[in-house]
């Protein structure tokens, strides 16, 4: 652990100490299920850390090679991980299909993407760096599930509960499977291949033995559904993959939803864009030149510095440029704080992103106040802020080198910037609507103004909130 | 030479084959000082090379390390260079002094620092590699002088008839120097150490011998002229250094005004920075965060499509925004074929940099004809840009991880493409009036119209053209 010890000084060196000191504490002390696609949020929430430090802390343990990051394509229906990779490059496909569930869906960056933690061998070898002899519930939990399926404690009698029968299949080897089908809807999945077969038992119970066989094999093949008769069935497995499977039959009820159903926060991909230390360790390696991702709901935050053409104009360039650098540094923490990212400046405006609006309206209201510190101690009116806030779906994607955004929520971020006057933040409906950003308007007692206005190039009016 | 051979077949995958062929002749067969400070303009014209690709496989050839870089700050009056780095990073000071002109210069990157090339020691081993045994004609040619300056094949001779003596002084020793002072100016120079000391030589006639020594150290100190009478002198030179000096008496007269005369165009900073090879291979790896350099003239194109809100509304995000990437890779293409650089996109706005107002203009005319066809080949999509063109002055910054420009000359381009309706071009007086672009519009048959027109935040109206 030596190597692991010097990995862990240099962690303390560039993360917050709690985190990193939680972080140390987790690899050395936790089992290692704890250890494999770690929930960042939900390590936060347990260990009572900060999300977005903790966020920052294992990052950089990323960095230093403690972690390996893993980006996961979750279906939505079970919560189980369609693909995963090192890299958001790979989330290449326009649609994944889920087995167990029949469906296929979009890889929407908020929702059906998410990024987790797995320890590194060099630093803790874990029972999930081999997969294939995970027994069959920790495979689940450990590789099927994503890690916002919140897992219950007594989770192997809940499978042994749900699952007709189910066993350990070697690469290239068949089993023949007796049992008793009852009359329900009956899913014959194998979590490693994703292979799946639904059985519809319904009609007369029967005495006679019915027969199937199934093959698992590389190729995913849709999932097909049987009926059935209540009664014995001689189920026939074949094994022509190379790795060990584990074939079971599970019973589609009440209590399989309620598993399914259980569900806990996660880190999503979205927030690992629009986090402002990811931005800065992976730059733009996180997105292929020919990717377009969805994301759902993003927030874009714009400002522009008022009058600064008059500024350079009075001041000269290169005094100008100190005080609209000294803006963007104050602009950049506060972003960082309120777990945003800036995306680009332009001139002296700044585009950033952040998860949700109720961040990206704290972060406005703070570099409101901020200028008026900046001001105050050059006691001259120079640096204020025109602000605009809007909220809606986007692409996310790679323009000029860099990790960008693109759509029409980002042009209607930048006109409603382009409305605002000094010190005045304009939000859009779907800002000020937001319960939490409703909450903190209301904490600091201010009431956003309505005002219909147009927008150029814009079909219809928006209804843009002036805060005061 | 194996290595070698491998380093020119890579260079052939990446550079124009004319070029790549051109620099493999050049550094197989030329003569050792050819290899030093290579100027690539003067190679080009000589090797009968576009300048562009003359350059872009240089580039690709410094990568590859073939070559390696030279940031080379001059003195303007007589071409010596007054600091030479590997990066232009170490072009840190507000002021740099020449000691023979006995001038100050502000680091200026259109005028005072040239980039050159050398050939990397284990490619091929040539003469100043080890500059402490280079002759004295030599020195000044390899060593001393920039690439800006155009020197005879004879310099040996030239520099004799230029000088009253010349001595080869080796580490920690001193010399005695016996000679007759003519009533000129006299320097006495060491261009190691550019420690100069002026003689004004001046008043009657002596026949009793003068004595002045002068001692050389790492510390360049600045003296005041001494005046000396013509007649004999006996001259005591003291090497405290741990280098071989090469201290000469030089008369400044008009031969000497003619060989610093003799000038030819160089690659400047400038010009680098604004090529978009250059930008692609060294990125933001340029300037210091906390550099700001000072350019001259630098020539800003910003385009931005007409109606692209309305294009997003219309066909939605993903098919607008295949619309919008077709046409940032066409201006791209443009802008690195006219010798400029992308500097960045917003929206679908370019901001983009170029050497000189008619590359600018060009580039503009070419990129006003790509849109018709890609209007074409996108089933009648109208892309109609709006493009504005300014020149000036400006700081090369770095903002937000990307190497960037900041001044009223930025601004003012911004506003001027703000005023441009559809197809229509618009540039300032100083890109107009610039004679290679008028004479590009004249042959194209286009007559810039003037409007004088009001920007926002710029003190005075301002004559805009209009390129019809």
């Amino acid at each position: 652990m030596s190597e692991a010890g010097n990995l862990f000084t240099l962690l303390r060196q560039s993360a917050d100490p709690d985190a990193a000191g939680a972080i140390e504490e987790l690899v050395r002390d936790a089992p290692d299920h704890a250890l494999s696609r770690v929930n960042v949020v939900d390590f936060a929430t347990k260990a009572g850390l900060e999300q977005e430090r903790t966020i920052a802390g294992f990052l950089h343990a990323a960095r230093l090679g403690i972690f390996e990051l893993s980006w996961n394509v979750l279906c939505p229906g079970c919560g189980g991980v369609l693909d995963t990779s090192t890299t958001l490059k790979s989330v290449n496909r326009d649609e994944y299909d889920c087995a167990m569930c029949a469906t296929g869906y979009q890889p929407t960056l908020d929702e059906m993407v998410e990024v987790t933690f797995t320890v590194s061998r060099r630093v803790r070898r874990i029972a999930a760096h081999d997969p294939y002899e995970l027994s069959f519930a920790e495979y689940f939990r450990q590789v099927f599930w994503g890690s916002g399926f919140d897992v219950p404690g007594d989770f192997e009698q809940v499978i042994e509960e749900i699952t007709l029968d189910a066993i350990e299949l070697p690469p290239g080897e068949k089993a023949l499977l007796s049992l008793q089908l009852p009359a329900e809807f009956v899913i014959v999945m194998d979590p490693v291949t994703h292979g799946t077969q639904f059985l519809d038992v319904k009609g007369e119970p029967t005495r006679e033995r019915q027969n199937l066989s199934l093959v698992f094999d590389k190729v995913r093949k849709p999932t097909g559904t049987t009926t059935m008769r209540p009664g014995p069935l001689r189920l026939s497995l074949e094994n022509r993959t190379e790795t060990r499977l584990l074939p079971g039959l599970w019973i589609a009820g009440d209590r399989l939803h309620e598993l399914l159903g259980r569900r806990r926060p996660f880190l999503t991909a979205k927030r690992m864009l629009t986090n402002q230390v990811f931005r800065d360790i992976y730059g733009t390696d996180t997105i292929d030149v020919e990717q377009r991702l969805k994301i759902t709901s993003l927030t874009f935050l714009f400002t522009d510095l008022k009058g600064s053409t008059e500024l350079y104009e009075r001041v000269g360039d290169l005094v100008a440029f100190d005080m609209v650098k000294a803006h963007f540094r104050v602009l950049n923490e506060i972003v960082a704080a309120e777990a945003g990212a800036v995306v680009k400046t332009i001139g002296d405006a700044v585009m950033a992103t952040f998860p949700t609006p109720n961040r990206a309206v704290a972060a406005a209201l703070r570099m409101r106040e901020a200028m008026r510190d900046l001001n105050d101690v050059r006691s001259r009116e120079d640096l204020l802020l025109k602000i605009g806030i809007h909220e809606g779906p986007c692409l996310a994607v790679v323009l000029n080198d860099r990790q960008d955004y693109f759509g029409t929520t980002v042009n209607i971020a930048a006109r409603v910037q382009g409305l605002a006057d000094s010190r005045a933040i304009l939000a859009t409906r779907s800002v000020v609507a937001d319960p939490q950003a409703s909450a903190l308007l209301e904490i600091s007692g201010l009431k956003p103004v309505s005002q219909r206005r147009a927008l150029r190039g814009i079909a219809d009016e928006v209804a843009v909130y002036e805060i005061p | 030479m194996s290595e070698a051979r491998n380093l020119f077949a890579l260079l052939r995958q990446s550079a124009d084959p004319g070029a790549a062929a051109a620099i493999e002749e050049l550094v197989r067969d030329a003569p050792d000082r050819a290899l030093c400070r290579i100027n690539v303009v003067d190679f080009a014209a000589k090797a009968g090379l576009d300048e562009e690709p003359a350059i872009a496989a240089f580039l690709h050839a410094a990568r590859l390390g073939i070559f390696e870089l030279s940031w080379n700050v001059l003195c303007p009056s007589c071409a010596g260079v007054l600091d030479a780095s590997a990066t232009l990073r170490s072009v840190n000071r507000e002021e740099y002094r020449c000691a023979w002109c006995a001038a100050g210069y502000e680091p200026i990157l259109d005028e005072v620092v040239e980039v050159t090339f050398l050939v990397n020691r284990r490619v091929r081993r040539i003469e100043a590699h080890a500059p402490d045994e280079l002759p004295l004609a030599e020195y000044f040619r390899q060593i001393f002088w920039s690439s800006a300056i155009d020197l005879p094949d004879d310099l040996d001779r030239v520099i004799q008839e230029l000088t009253l003596d010349t001595v080869e002084l080796p580490p920690g020793e001193r010399a005695l120097l016996s000679l007759q002072l003519p009533a000129e100016l006299v320097i006495i120079l060491d261009p190691v150490t550019h420690s100069t000391q002026f003689l004004q030589v001046k008043g009657e006639p002596t026949r009793e011998r003068q004595n002045l020594s002068l001692v050389f150290d790492k510390v360049r100190a600045a003296t005041e002229a001494i005046e000396l009478h013509p007649g004999p002198l006996r001259l005591s030179l003291d090497n405290r250094t741990d280098t071989r000096l090469l201290p000469g008496l030089w008369i400044a007269g008009e031969k000497l005004e003619q060989l610093l005369g003799r000038r030819k165009p160089f690659l400047t900073a400038k010009r680098l920075l604004t090529n978009q090879v250059f930008r692609d291979i060294y990125g933001v790896d340029t300037i210091d965060v906390d550099q700001r350099l000072k350019i001259t003239s630098l020539t800003f194109l910003f385009t931005d499509l007409r109606g692209s809100t309305e294009l997003y509304e219309r066909l939605g995000d993903l098919v607008a925004f295949d619309l919008v990437r077709a046409h940032f890779q066409v201006l791209n293409q443009v802008v690195a074929a006219e010798g400029g650089a992308v500097v960045k996109t917003s929206g679908d706005a370019v901001m983009a940099t170029f050497p000189t107002p008619d590359r600018a203009v060009a580039a503009a005319l070419r990129m006003r004809e790509a849109m018709s066809g890609l209007d074409q080949a996108h089933s009648g999509e109208e892309l109609l840009l709006k493009i504005g063109i300014h020149e000036g002055p400006c700081l090369a910054v770095v903002l937000n991880d990307r190497q960037d420009y900041f001044g009223r000359t930025v601004n003012i381009a911004a506003r001027v493409q703000g005023l441009a309706a559809s197809r229509s071009i618009l540039a300032t007086r100083s890109v107009v009036s610039h004679p290679k672009s008028s004479s590009l519009l004249e042959m194209g048959g286009l007559k810039p119209v003037a409007h004088q027109r009001a920007l926002r935040g710029v003190a005075d109206e301002m004559a805009v053209y209009e390129i019809p």
